[in-house]
């Protein structure tokens, strides 16, 4: 039993109840005009009863939705009013989809920040025979909620009455009234997708636009173009989409959905002349739909962002201080970097971490680049300022929102790099994954904002091998009636692969002599504090036992089929934090059971499971019908070696060798035995990060290899 | 995007705040003591006093609860959240949370209802107090005070609470006004320290207990009153201005309450007459006509549960539950017995308290029953009716309410029935497989039948999925852990609560044969129930089995041509009062057949039991791990 949340996109999380604490519909003069808007304008789309053929077997069809976004000036005062209303017509076919609209959770009337909402909402169901019957909202109970003082009441309502064959036709509406400070409002970004968990055979999206807003509006992928409508007053525009017969979408592995499948995004933006003159943005002309977005634009809201970042003086001196005399600028240019994660990063990553806040937290890297480039402006350092979309939002052709933007720089030295990652551990010449293959605006970073020139170029690929995984297994078998298994495992992660571990294992007391060693010039020691050493005592204390937790779960995740028994000895022999030594690697231990079978005075051992778990392909995925996105390209090698028992030979080695290798990747796989030694070398690669869905079998083929390699056995037989 | 100076400004208050507090030696001295005993928690109470009390107000009587710890951290960084529940029969008067100097300890607050299990609405509420404590040492104190308006809603008061606790003290001040019994549960293996001080107005009672750990939090716990230490308070009555007031101080006070809520329900079923009607028309008899009845209600209303204020005592009228379609226990049971007495059956709302629940109704207490299910007589046979456990068979007890009391109403008075346990042949789940070896893979086809417990799970999975989603569902029932893909179902029957549910498939099994230069080796049994099955050895609560099981298979593998048998895995089997298990290999007729005979008699396991249980799990685990060897003839 799911609880149903208003279909309501906008942020309504967050509502302050202070004094407010009345029932849906508490406006009765407004309830009364929504409900005659809903459901007694005549629309025919609201009287369908029946679902086409192909969808009676279906859980639930939506008849028909429609969203209507209004975006006006309030009648008193300087407030906006943007309201939400969301109808939906919905056929429940089947007792999974009575149960899930059985519920309903309905928000309640607040006001939060300068904004103040108004909830409006009505039910009822059309039974088989055509009798309608109304529900009753206000018989909804009141979930109390207060935190700090703060209200997040909600009402609950069930729906009565309500049986497999039913139409439920309903609406959820926010009337939100905006207070202003100043002449300014952007409002938040709207994205639809026009697939849905459900079939839907008609849908509809309007927006009514005070005429001096902004419209910020792109249809995507296929989806329908909004098309103005006659008949508005003269201080509002309208405009609607229409769309019909969509199947439904369920979760599919590797799609990014805002490049495949139909999506509509747009923002109004409320300002005046001068404010929208004043305050950088993607704004176009009041009442005109602007979907597209120029060069000059962005390059005018760069120049503000850096204008605005634009420090680097620390950088500055620092390097001049600690790097006279150096001429080398690929020197320079790469340690400025490190000075910067040191000096931002570093230095607070004791505090960060003895305080209990997130250890390497995501922030910073506009600044870094900012100070970055004005370092090396500075030097004459040649180096681009990159502007890209990430890729699982959508081509730069589609940019149309401010915030869909993301940088990079690339530096022009003697040898080349990228700056696309500022965090704790990352180095320079980290690529973006998220701009990796696409077409992005580079600029020469030498010149001032006002003079960039935005030229189109591609982001690399980074190959699969730079993005790997190399383990190394030593095998021993400690009892072979019990099945006992220990693992002596040696890792080596280089790249996108090697963050999670990062994160996960290493902690600021295993690298931090080496940063000190490396960068000796900064002495940046703060004064130790009595209570700093309490805190370092008491995380010490506890460090060794957190670690073995997180090692123990790494190899439960991977050793899908045995059972870790316990996992420690962690040993951390390079952190991978500077790109002249890029690998973070680690040695641990481990035992493991599981894994043995008894076959008279045989055993059969179950190899395949000591390289990681592999995915397995079902049979309705074998079908792709959309492109292929993974995050990065990436390659995994796994050698295992097996000391054989005294006694015991191994069979069966031959079934091991496997080569599946194509355009999209690969799984390969041999063994041989060497000094009473069980050897096992696989690897499987992904050549890159998207792949067509023409070439989907490729990749199922690799996949089916490796998969089928999990599932391997060897026999170790007793010498006779 | 944010700014390099916000983000010192940030720091610098974390530093200041880690300046600002000192810690007690001596108390940090408890901490690191207390972190020996309790290895895994990061925060203690040092000192953890309930205080119970009752007055008068007016002329009823109310009860009052006085909650002292002392919360101690035993690592640095520990957030913590103190929980105080009430509900419309409880507030809380007061609460303050101070830090060791005596002021008030920075916490955020909640307060608001919260969901209880699956309980669409009831009054229950929390007001949880989240504080965080940066050096091990330092503390916090903690005090409430709770107010029953009503006594009768206080019953089990635990000693185990969210943290480990160094010294635990229950105080009862019983006025001496008052009949109040305290009944001692599970104190057996906990060293309860009593202390009876008779004054002269108070009697108060004492416990104390030292070096408590946390509530447990294993999996596949029983409910706690079966197994943790607990006091029930019985209030019973008490004395006011020279007149006896009895609260609750026998069954016949608490039938005669529950009566006072009943008596208040509509008993004009006249809206029901057409559905009774259309659902017995072609009912031959009686039991065919309860069926009809008992099976619709099941399947047409949905648990949807109001539990606010005396909706959680007093059913919903009928009709309403009807219109509705949805209802809880009570609303569903009260519709049953509405619907079978239009039909003219002599049918009764009982009570009872389902297995969760050890207590039998010789206790005049609220906490024991939870539930409310229908009666009917008929002809000298006793039908006990669950509507709100789907697809129940009728004339099969539900597992939770097995061997329990039931409180039957009898117009002014009541019947007190024992609810049969069924036995472990209601529970049969068997499977048959026939195996032969095809191109050195495993193919064969198979056979499961369902009855009992699991096939209740089934059949509510059938109507619950989406459509697309049940054959997937199918699939991996009968595949166990192995891949889904491996199986093809052929056929399966429909939802039939009165009769076995069948299921047969063919399956190619790529993992079950392993093939060396002369021998073959096979495992027919690609389930492997209860396999990794072990209890951890430090566990200390008993463990609850999620239902009684008997499981049965039988398989056949021809030994294929140019092949014969070299070894069979020894037998295992191991029984007692709570399982059996018996697994074993015979050659017949140049078969190898395999037969395994899985039960759980008992869906409580005790601790005693741990060691033969894990003893069994070892046994199997070698048998399961063992495999036929074949040899070739060549």
């Amino acid at each position: 039993m799911t609880k149903k949340w208003t279909s309501s996109f906008v942020l309504i999380a967050l509502i302050s109840t202070l004094g407010f604490s009345q029932n849906i519909n508490s406006n009765k003069k407004k309830a009364e005009e929504i409900k005659q808007l809903m459901w007694q304008s005549g629309n025919k789309d609201f009287a369908v009863k029946e679902v086409p053929e192909k969808w009676k077997k279906q859980s639930a069809v939506i008849i028909s939705k429609s969203t209507l976004l209004t975006y006006k000036k309030a009648l008193i005062g300087s407030s906006l009013s943007h309201d939400t209303y969301s109808h939906y017509r919905i056929k429940l076919q089947d007792n999974s989809a009575i149960e899930k609209y059985a519920q309903f959770s309905l928000p309640s009337d607040g006001i939060y920040g300068s904004s103040r909402s108004e909830f409006y909402a009505g039910f009822k169901i059309i039974k088989p025979n055509g009798k309608e019957i109304e529900i009753s909202v206000s018989e909804a109970v009141l979930q109390k909620a207060e935190l700090n003082n703060r209200g997040y009441n909600e009402y609950k309502l069930a729906i009565p009455n309500l049986e497999v064959g039913d139409i439920l036709d309903y609406y959820i509406c926010e009337d939100e009234s905006i207070s202003l400070a100043a002449k300014y409002h952007s409002f938040d970004p709207v994205i639809f997708q026009l697939h849905g968990d459900y079939p839907i055979m008609k849908q509809k999206i309007s927006f009514e636009v005070l005429r001096r807003c902004f419209i910020n509006l792109k249809s995507l992928n296929g989806a329908p173009e909004f098309e103005p409508t006659e008949g508005s007053d003269s201080e509002e525009n309208f405009y609607s989409l229409e769309d019909s017969d969509r199947e439904s979408i369920k979760d599919i592995r590797w799609l990014f959905p805002y490049r495949e499948l139909p999506t509509i995004k747009f923002k109004i933006t409320y300002a005046s002349s001068l404010a929208a003159a004043m305050v950088p943005g993607f704004i176009g002309e009041p009442g005109v739909i602007k979907s597209d977005v120029s060069t000059e634009e962005i390059r005018s809201l760069f120049a503000f962002i850096f204008d605005y970042n634009a420090s680097g003086s620390i950088l500055k001196n620092y390097m001049n201080k600690n790097y006279k005399g150096v001429n080398d600028n690929n020197k320079l240019a790469r340690e400025a970097y490190y000075a910067l994660r040191n000096m931002d990063r570093f230095k607070y990553a004791e505090n960060r971490l003895l305080s209990g806040a997130e250890a390497n937290p995501e922030y910073g890297l506009t600044n870094c680049i900012a100070s970055l480039s004005s370092y090396y402006k500075s030097r004459k350092i040649s180096h681009e300022i990159i502007i890209g979309i990430p890729r699982q939002i959508s081509e730069l052709d589609n940019l149309i929102f401010e915030n869909e933007l993301t940088l990079m720089l690339k530096v022009n030295t003697s040898k080349p790099f990228f700056i696309g990652r500022f965090d704790n551990n990352s180095m320079v010449d980290e690529i973006d994954p998220d701009l990796q293959g696409q077409t992005v605006y580079s600029t020469s970073g030498l010149i001032a904002p006002a003079s960039w020139s935005l030229k189109r170029t591609n982001i690399p690929v980074v190959a699969h091998d730079q993005n790997s995984i190399n383990d190394l297994y030593k095998l021993k078998i400690t009892d072979l009636t019990e099945g006992v298994i220990d693992l002596d495992a040696s890792r080596s992660m280089k790249g996108a692969s090697r963050i999670y571990y990062q994160n996960l294992l290493m902690d600021m007391y295993d690298y931090q002599d080496d940063e000190k060693k490396r960068m000796e010039k900064k002495a940046t020691t703060s004064k130790v504090d009595k209570n700093l050493i309490k805190l370092r005592e008491d995380y010490n204390s506890n460090r060794e036992t957190n670690r073995n937790k997180s090692l123990k779960a790494i190899f439960e995740e991977n050793f899908d089929g045995l059972t870790v028994e316990s996992a420690n000895d962690f040993k951390m022999v390079q952190a991978g934090r500077f790109d002249d030594q890029p690998e973070f690697k680690y040695n641990c231990k481990a035992t493991l059971k599981g894994g043995l079978k008894r076959v008279g005075q045989n055993y059969l051992l179950d190899i395949g499971k000591f390289i990681e778990g592999q995915i397995s392909i079902t049979n309705e995925e074998r079908v792709r019908n959309y492109n292929v996105y993974m995050s990065y390209a990436n390659s995994y090698s796994n050698t295992i070696e097996l000391e054989l028992p005294p006694g015991y030979t191994v069979q069966g080695i031959d079934k091991l060798t496997s080569t599946i290798e194509n355009e999209t990747g690969g799984f390969k796989s041999q063994a041989r035995v060497e000094n009473n030694k069980l050897i096992i070398e696989t690897f499987k690669f992904y050549k890159s990060n998207y792949q067509k869905k023409e070439d989907w079998e490729k990749m199922t083929a690799f996949l089916d290899a490796a998969y089928e390699f999990n599932q391997k056995q060897v026999l170790l037989e007793k010498n006779k | 995007m944010r700014r390099f100076l916000s983000l010192s400004i940030l720091f610098t208050f974390f530093l200041c705040s880690l300046r600002a507090q000192k810690v007690d030696e001596k108390l940090k001295e408890e901490a690191v003591k207390l972190k020996v005993i309790f290895k895994e928690d990061e925060i203690a109470a040092l000192k953890a006093t309930s205080s119970y009390t009752f007055s008068l107000a007016g002329s009823s009587l109310s009860a009052e609860r006085k909650e002292s710890y002392q919360y101690l951290a035993l690592r640095s960084n520990t957030t913590f959240t103190v929980r105080n529940f009430f509900n419309d029969k409880t507030y809380i008067e007061s609460y303050s949370l101070k830090s060791e100097s005596g002021r008030t300890a920075l916490h955020d607050k909640f307060c608001g209802h919260y969901q209880q299990g699956d309980i669409f609405y009831s009054d229950a509420q929390i007001c949880a107090y989240r504080f965080t404590l940066s050096l091990p040492g330092q503390s916090a104190r903690f005090e409430s005070t709770l107010i029953y308006s009503d006594p009768r809603y206080l019953t089990p008061v635990f000693f185990h609470g969210e943290t480990p606790a160094r010294e635990r003290e229950i105080i009862i001040s019983v006025p001496r006004w008052a009949t109040i019994e305290l009944m001692e549960m599970n104190f057996n293996g906990f060293n309860v320290k009593k202390n009876i001080t008779e004054g002269q107005d108070i009697i108060t009672y004492s416990y104390v207990v030292r070096d408590l750990e946390s509530f447990p939090d294993d999996k596949n716990l029983p409910g706690y009153l079966h197994f943790m230490p607990h006091i029930l308070i019985l209030t019973k009555s008490f004395d006011y201005k020279g007149s006896k007031t009895t609260i609750l101080s026998s069954t016949d006070d608490q039938y005669k309450w529950y009566a006072s809520l009943t008596s208040k329900l509509v008993k004009n079923y006249d809206q029901l007459k057409p559905i009774v009607t259309d659902l017995t028309k072609n009912s031959k008899t009686n039991e065919e006509k309860i069926k009809a009845i008992y099976y619709w209600v099941q399947d047409n209303i949905k648990y949807i549960a109001f539990e606010d204020g005396l909706a959680a005592f007093k059913p919903e009228d009928a009709h309403e539950v009807y219109y509705k379609r949805y209802g809880d226990c009570k609303g569903m049971a009260n519709l049953t017995k509405a619907m079978l007495t239009v039909a003219g059956f002599d049918a009764r709302l009982t009570w009872i308290g389902t297995n969760k629940i050890p207590y039998t109704y010789a206790i005049p207490s609220l906490a024991v029953d939870n539930h409310m299910i229908c009666s009917v007589f008929d002809n000298g046979k006793h039908y006990i009716l669950d509507p709100t456990d789907k697809y129940n068979p009728i004339g099969i007890n539900g597992e939770s309410i097995q061997g329990k009391q039931a409180l039957i109403e009898n117009n002014d008075t009541y019947i007190i029935s024992e609810v049969k346990e069924e036995s472990i042949e209601k529970y049969l789940q068997e499977s048959i497989w026939n195996y032969e070896v095809v191109e050195n893979r495993l193919i064969g086809n198979g056979k499961t039948s369902m009855e009992g417990e699991n096939k209740k799970m089934v059949f509510n999975f059938y109507n619950n999925l989406e459509k697309e989603d049940l054959e997937k569902f199918l699939k991996a029932i009968v595949a166990g852990g192995n891949n889904p893909d491996d199986f093809s179902l052929k056929n399966y029957s429909a939802i039939d609560r009165d009769n076995q549910w069948n299921i047969s498939y063919d399956m190619t099994l790529k993992n079950q044969l392993y093939l060396s230069n002369k021998e073959m080796y096979v495992d027919l049994d690609f389930v492997d129930d209860y396999k990794e099955v072990k209890l951890d050895k430090e566990r200390k609560v008993p463990y609850k089995f999620s239902t009684k099981a008997f499981k049965k298979v039988r398989a056949e593998l021809s030994i294929p041509v140019g092949y014969t048998l070299e070894h069979l895995p020894k037998a295992f089997r191991m029984e007692n009062e709570h399982f059996v298990f018996d697994m074993n290999y015979t050659l017949v007729n140049n078969k190898v057949v395999y037969t395994k005979e899985i039960k759980i008699l008992k869906n409580i396991l005790p601790v005693s039991e741990f060691s033969n249980w894990n003893k069994a799990i070892a046994g199997i685990n070698e048998f399961y791990n063992d495999q036929i060897i074949l040899k070739s003839n060549d």
